[in-house]
């Protein structure tokens, strides 16, 4: 068994090097070091401008204060700060009014929001109003994007676990698929169905190999762009069970059809539904709709940045990698089921 | 009987088209057991589901008490396999692909570079296959089949396509192995094949064995009742074959006799492809 499992490995790396899988998968990872190190600025914060009308009942000094150099930003009326508004999709609104000598202050969002920006924006406003000595005011840029994360880490390096995951799960699908339809277009697998080898070994291999690949590109991507940080151990074993996954999914929706081109749209369909709405998220942390929680990249995509960017949090390291054992498990199982199917039904 | 089979049947539609229809033979150990018949016959098919490559869906068949519907994956240490095409790894060479398929039995294998010498391919030992043309394809494919030194061996066309001389090193080879007791089941449509190499032969057309026995006895029951007739038909002399067993043959050829009208009379022995014309009504081409 172990001999066996070792030929197919050697035989499965040998076929996928000869059949330029390994240059692929460098080049790409080179290409998005580039991409991160040189194109993705290092700051890419959203500035979320705000719009400001100041009713006539206003007399409060601290009111008038606030938006005292805001110049172009103060509008005439709500209407035209609306309208402004409807201009400009990250902007919100400010109405500042006075009723019965206090203070009534009005916030339009444009109704996505999430709630983090809006008690920000109200924060500050309250800060503003209560806080600041007279005169030494100046109102902070409310950023879309407030960075959790205690240290400031520069936009395009936080862009790194995105792509660490992204990588494997895309590649891996559809790599994985073409190295079986090679084997089946050849007429390989018929061979080693004639043989003693089964079925769950001949899979693993294939896994296994991409596995690697996966565990490659993490490392060129990482060190290419963070440098040889983090907890490097814990990454390459949340990139490992992400990769077997990846691999059985794309092997399961591989087992429905005859040969990659077939194979190929929903292979590639699939991987976008999965991943489209992760990336959203990262980008627009607005975007968090209850399906997302369900989808297994994005808890593996926090895991992976807790590895990168460690703040102490082992519990969702240890947790993630837990829950992916499960899911390894469970898909390559039936990953082995699909393909005793599919290859009985020839 | 270390191959046995009854009532086998086999549709890729999965409805009463059959590709082998009531197939039944038995294969006695040691023996060499060929399935002659045209293309499309079924004989791939059958091999198929010996080999467990298609599912058993109708009938029984065992190899060596080993029902095939259920066969443990170890039984594949003792069998070998050749296809008709060219399944190789085409990106590792001939001796690479010889050195993965013998990592993948439990028992002892045979050496590869030995293999490759056996049919002439030392020299592309170390080519990738994609390179091989398609004799030297097929010439791995069968070594392949005997890395694991088979005790039951299926050899689905194992010279077609081949050169003479190749052709010949391949029958020695199979001959040799038969000697040391294996026992092999080989498909062809080539007569000549079927007759050097056979104990016994399965005439096989659309799916059906229409004759199963020795080549020998197929001529002695065939061969020497079939009478080669020289005769003139309104001025034109023609040659033509009777059977001696078809009725309606002895009747035409009585009738060309009657009228006198024949020149020479010959008794032949037929080949094997007029045996099989003569059995299924059609050629083997
Ligand atoms: N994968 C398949 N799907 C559907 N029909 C098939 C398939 N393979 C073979 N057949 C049909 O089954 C019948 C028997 O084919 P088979 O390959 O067994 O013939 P064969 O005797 O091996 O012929 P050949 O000498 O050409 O190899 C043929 O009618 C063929 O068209
Ligand atoms: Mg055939």
């Amino acid at each position: 068994m172990p001999n066996r499992l070792s030929g197919l490995l050697i035989k499965d790396i040998k076929t996928s090097i000869r059949g330029y899988f390994l240059l692929i998968v460098i080049i790409v990872a080179l290409l998005l070091v580039g991409l991160i190190n040189f194109v993705i600025p290092e700051d890419a914060s959203v500035e979320a401008p705000i719009f400001y009308h100041l009713t006539e009942n206003v007399s409060n000094k601290q009111l008038k204060l606030i938006i005292k150099d805001k110049g172009k930003d103060i509008l005439k009326s709500k209407e035209e700060v609306i309208k402004k508004m409807k201009d400009n999709p990250t902007s919100l609104g400010v109405i500042l009014d006075e009723v019965n000598n206090k203070p009534k202050i009005e916030i339009i969002t444009q109704g996505y929001e999430n709630q983090k920006i809006i008690n920000t924006l109200k924060l500050a406003i309250k800060e503003e109003l209560y806080f600041n000595p007279e005169g030494m005011n100046n109102i902070k840029i409310i950023k879309l994007k407030p960075s959790s994360n205690k240290e400031k880490i520069p936009f395009n390096d936080k862009i790194v676990p995105l792509m660490v995951l992204l990588e494997p799960v895309l590649m891996g699908f559809v790599m994985i698929a073409a190295l079986m339809f090679i084997e089946k277009d050849q007429g390989t697998i018929e061979a080693y169905r004639v043989s003693p080898g089964n079925l769950s070994e001949y899979i693993l291999s294939k896994v296994i190999v991409m596995m690697l690949y996966g565990l490659l590109s993490t490392l060129i991507i990482t060190i290419g762009t963070v440098g040889y940080s983090g907890n490097i151990v814990m990454l390459l074993i949340l990139v490992s069970l992400g990769s077997i996954l990846a691999s059985n999914v794309g092997l399961i929706i591989a087992s429905f059809f005859d040969n990659i081109s077939q194979a190929l749209i929903p292979i590639v369909l699939t991987s976008i539904v999965i991943t489209t709405p992760v990336m959203l998220a990262f980008f627009v942390p607005s975007f968090s709709p209850i399906y997302l929680e369900i989808l297994p990249p994005y808890p593996l995509m926090f895991a992976i940045k807790e590895a990168i960017f460690p703040t102490g949090n082992t519990g969702l390291l240890l947790n993630t990698i837990g829950l992916f054992i499960v899911f390894s498990l469970v898909s390559y199982i039936i990953t082995v089921l699909a393909y005793k199917r599919n290859l009985i039904k020839e | 009987m270390i191959i046995d089979v009854k009532g086998l049947y086999h549709s890729y539609t999965n409805d009463d088209n059959y590709a082998v229809k009531d197939v039944n033979f038995s294969v006695k150990k040691g023996e060499i057991f060929g399935f002659l018949g045209p293309s499309g016959a079924g004989k791939s098919t059958t091999q198929k589901i010996l080999t467990g490559l298609l599912p058993l869906q109708k009938g029984k068949a065992s190899i060596d008490g080993n029902n095939v519907k259920k066969s443990p994956n170890r039984l594949f240490n003792t069998i070998g396999v050749s296809f008709e095409r060219a399944n190789v790894y085409k990106k590792l060479t001939g001796i690479e692909n010889l050195e993965f398929y013998s990592k993948m039995f439990n028992v002892k294998t045979l050496n590869p570079l030995k293999l490759l010498r056996m049919v002439g391919l030392e020299n592309a030992a170390n080519k990738r296959a994609e390179g091989y043309s398609k004799g030297m394809l097929q010439r791995l494919v069968f070594v392949r089949s005997m890395i694991n030194d088979p005790k039951i061996w299926f050899l689905d066309e194992p010279t077609s396509g081949l050169d003479p001389t190749t052709a010949s090193k391949i029958k020695e080879i199979i001959k040799d192995k038969q000697r040391k007791g294996t026992t092999i089941f080989l498909t062809t449509h080539n007569m000549h094949i079927a007759e050097e190499l056979c104990d016994n032969i399965a005439l096989i057309n659309e799916g059906e064995i229409n004759l199963i026995d020795s080549p020998r006895n197929l001529k002695l029951k065939y061969g020497e009742k079939l009478i080669k007739a020289e005769y003139k038909i309104n001025g034109e002399l023609r040659k033509e074959r009777f059977s001696m067993i078809n009725k309606e043959e002895i009747d035409k050829l009585n009738e060309i006799i009657k009228k006198g009208k024949v020149e020479t009379l010959h008794s032949q022995e037929a080949t094997l492809e007029e045996i099989f014309i003569k059995v299924t009504g059609r050629g083997l081409k």
